[in-house]
């Protein structure tokens, strides 16, 4: 038996349940060396903002156990540029193109929302409510339910693609949030984004970062990833992609027992950049191994304590 | 790729040389690129560490691809202990290195700096292009490769800052002081290439600046791709940013801001 992996966020169908997260695979282009991107679920672009942004000051980076702090501060070549340079080589190479977007206030969101809706070979779009590393726009916006349904609701509006909203585990009860998303329109939600760290070289004793604060990632923080999916799943039907610390084929098959349709990778793409092939086949042999016909099958199959 | 361990050498009390298998069929690599480099499985440390490529040479056995490091941590102290045979996870050649197509190649190396430029020298020597060499350490245990250099035709001047070996002070003042007796027709046709601490780099690029001599630094900041996908890897050049591991680690002395760390 060649079981099935196809999966549905809403109305965004894809053949497998493995994405590349959006600031960790560049414009997918880069990650064309290491795999058939048409074999891949689906690529998130690296956060796109109207104009072109430099990005914050060095240092961004710093490792940290079994994780890492980025403030990145989403460097991007701007909307213009990913349409005329970026996005005909992705569809050339067939890959399924999600493309992630902020803005620095409504306007922005939707205009963006607005200009992407028309683009040839973008098959979904991932608004980002929830960046801990810009002034503007970001983590505000997704940590406050009222704000977070007005971007939302203005963005659908605004595009009749398939609207993923990624999400912030910065906050109390993601539930709330998550709803605030769902009830505006959102036809998946993305959980979750980096959680706010911070680091110190004790030498110096200045903060690793020249932001002070950043966003972590990687397995660290895979065990609050799988817990915030596991909530959203009992409290919404809203399809969910789960992102967070995944390494390994095991890692993606425990966020779809916690309820999620698909994964996102991550930080795992600069240790192994071609390790959705690993992932996509390790989930196909999971499936066999346990005699389970389609990857949606899986979904939120978790068996309770009795 | 996974390359296997052919020797390791002990260059000093903290400094080590590893030769390892390069597979055929893959490209050679340009001096001054690096490739990046895991020693274990699991997540800690979560990424691979950047390596310059020290050396690298074809021969009947294949072709093998040298590394120098210093032991400073997981990766290299993991790497001190990779024994014949061993196995090593290795991304790359990456990155844009150092050019060669310079009359007169001056080389400035501060420690571990060495690293990248041992293979430039050695090819500069292969085109039968003069080759000066300024290595600067903390003591003498991190001055490396001397008798090696200088076997290929390398004129190598060394100083330390405790004065253990060479001239006691800092490899800019040697730097300073060649530049300084150097004709300036003879500067015209020099091209400093240095590898370093930051402070070591500025200073060259400051040196290399008042005496009207082009300058190539290689830049050593946290990786954690090597190759462009995490934007982490920025260094300060004019009004905006680089990424080191895309757009150098080598970069012309001049695009690139030294005020700031
Ligand atoms: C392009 C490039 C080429 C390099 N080539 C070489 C080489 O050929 N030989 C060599 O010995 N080293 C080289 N390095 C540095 C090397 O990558 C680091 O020393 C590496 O982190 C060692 O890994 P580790 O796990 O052993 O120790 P870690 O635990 O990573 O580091 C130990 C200590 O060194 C500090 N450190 C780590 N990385 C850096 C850095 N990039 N700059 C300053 N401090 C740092 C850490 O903060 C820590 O205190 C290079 C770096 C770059 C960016
Ligand atoms: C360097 C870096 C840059 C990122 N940039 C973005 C971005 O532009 N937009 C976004 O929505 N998320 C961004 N993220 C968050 C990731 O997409 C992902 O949500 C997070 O890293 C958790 O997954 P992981 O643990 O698998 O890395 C970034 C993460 C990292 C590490
Ligand atoms: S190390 Fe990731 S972009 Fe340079």
């Amino acid at each position: 038996m060649t079981p099935d992996l196809a999966v549905r966020l809403g109305p965004l169908a894809l053949p497998n349940p493995v994405m590349l997260a959006s600031g960790t695979c560049g414009y997918g282009l880069e990650m064309a060396p290491h795999g058939d991107l048409s074999a891949l679920g689906a690529v998130v672009v690296k956060g796109l903002s109207l104009l072109p942004s430099p990005g914050n000051p060095p240092p961004r980076i710093v490792e940290t156990p079994s994780g890492m702090l980025n403030s990145i501060g989403l460097e991007n070549v701007g909307l213009a540029a990913f349409l005329a340079e970026k996005l005909p080589k992705l569809r050339r190479l067939g890959a399924r193109v999600v493309v992630n977007f902020y803005g620095g206030c409504r306007a922005d969101y939707r205009e963006l929302a607005a200009r992407l809706d028309g683009a040839e070979g973008v098959h979904a779009l991932e608004m980002n409510i929830s960046c801990p590393n810009v002034k503007l726009g970001g983590l505000q916006l997704g940590q406050d339910p009222r704000e977070a349904h007005r971007v939302v609701a203005a963005v659908r509006r605004a595009t009749r693609l398939p609207l993923l909203v990624k999400l912030t585990p910065n906050v109390t009860d993601v539930r709330v949030i998550a709803r605030a998303a769902a009830d505006a329109g959102a036809d998946a939600l993305t959980l979750i984004n980096t959680l706010q760290g911070m680091a110190i070289d004790v030498e110096t004793r200045r903060p690793a970062l020249a932001r002070t604060v950043g966003g972590l990632s990687g397995p660290a923080i895979r065990p609050v990833a799988v817990r915030m999916v596991w909530q959203v799943r009992q409290a919404l039907p809203i399809p969910i992609v789960g992102c967070g610390g995944v390494w390994t084929a095991r890692d993606a098959i425990e966020f779809l027992l916690a309820g999620a349709t698909a994964v996102q990778l991550g930080s795992v793409n600069f240790t192994h950049p071609g390790r959705w092939v690993e992932v996509v086949a390790g989930i196909g042999e999971y499936l066999r191994r346990h005699g389970v016909a389609r990857a949606a099958d899986l979904v939120g199959k978790l068996e309770p304590w009795a | 790729m996974l390359l296997t361990a052919r020797s390791l050498r002990v260059l000093s009390s903290d400094f080590r040389l590893l030769d390892l298998g390069w597979p055929a069929g893959e490209p050679d690599p340009a001096p001054g690129q690096f490739v990046m480099v895991r020693t274990r499985e699991g997540t800690d440390p979560l990424w691979r560490r950047p390596f310059g490529v020290h050396d690298f040479r074809r021969g009947r056995g294949g072709a093998v691809l040298s590394l120098l490091f210093q032991v400073v941590g997981p990766t290299t102290r993991e790497l001190a202990a990779c024994g014949k045979g061993a196995v090593v996870d290795v991304l790359g050649p990456h990155g844009r290195g150092f050019t060669l197509e310079a009359p007169e190649h001056w080389l400035v190396a501060g420690g571990r700096g060495l690293a990248p430029l041992y293979y430039l020298a050695r090819l500069a020597r292969r085109a039968g292009r003069p080759c000066r060499v300024f290595l600067g350490g903390r003591e003498a245990g991190h001055v490396l490769r001397v008798p090696e250099l200088e076997r290929r035709g390398c004129a190598v001047e060394v100083s330390t800052e405790d004065g253990s070996r060479g001239r006691r002070g800092r490899v800019t003042e040697l730097l300073e002081r060649g530049l300084a007796r150097a004709s300036r027709r003879r500067r015209a046709g020099i091209l400093v290439s240095a590898c370093g601490p930051h402070g070591m780099l500025a200073a060259v690029a400051s040196v290399c600046a008042a005496a009207g001599v082009r300058a190539r630094v290689s830049v050593d900041p946290l990786m954690a791709c090597g190759r462009g996908l995490c934007l982490g890897c920025t260094v300060r050049a004019g009004e905006g940013y680089r990424l080191a591991c895309q757009h150098g680690p080598v970069f012309d002395a001049a695009e690139l801001s030294w005020e700031a760390p």
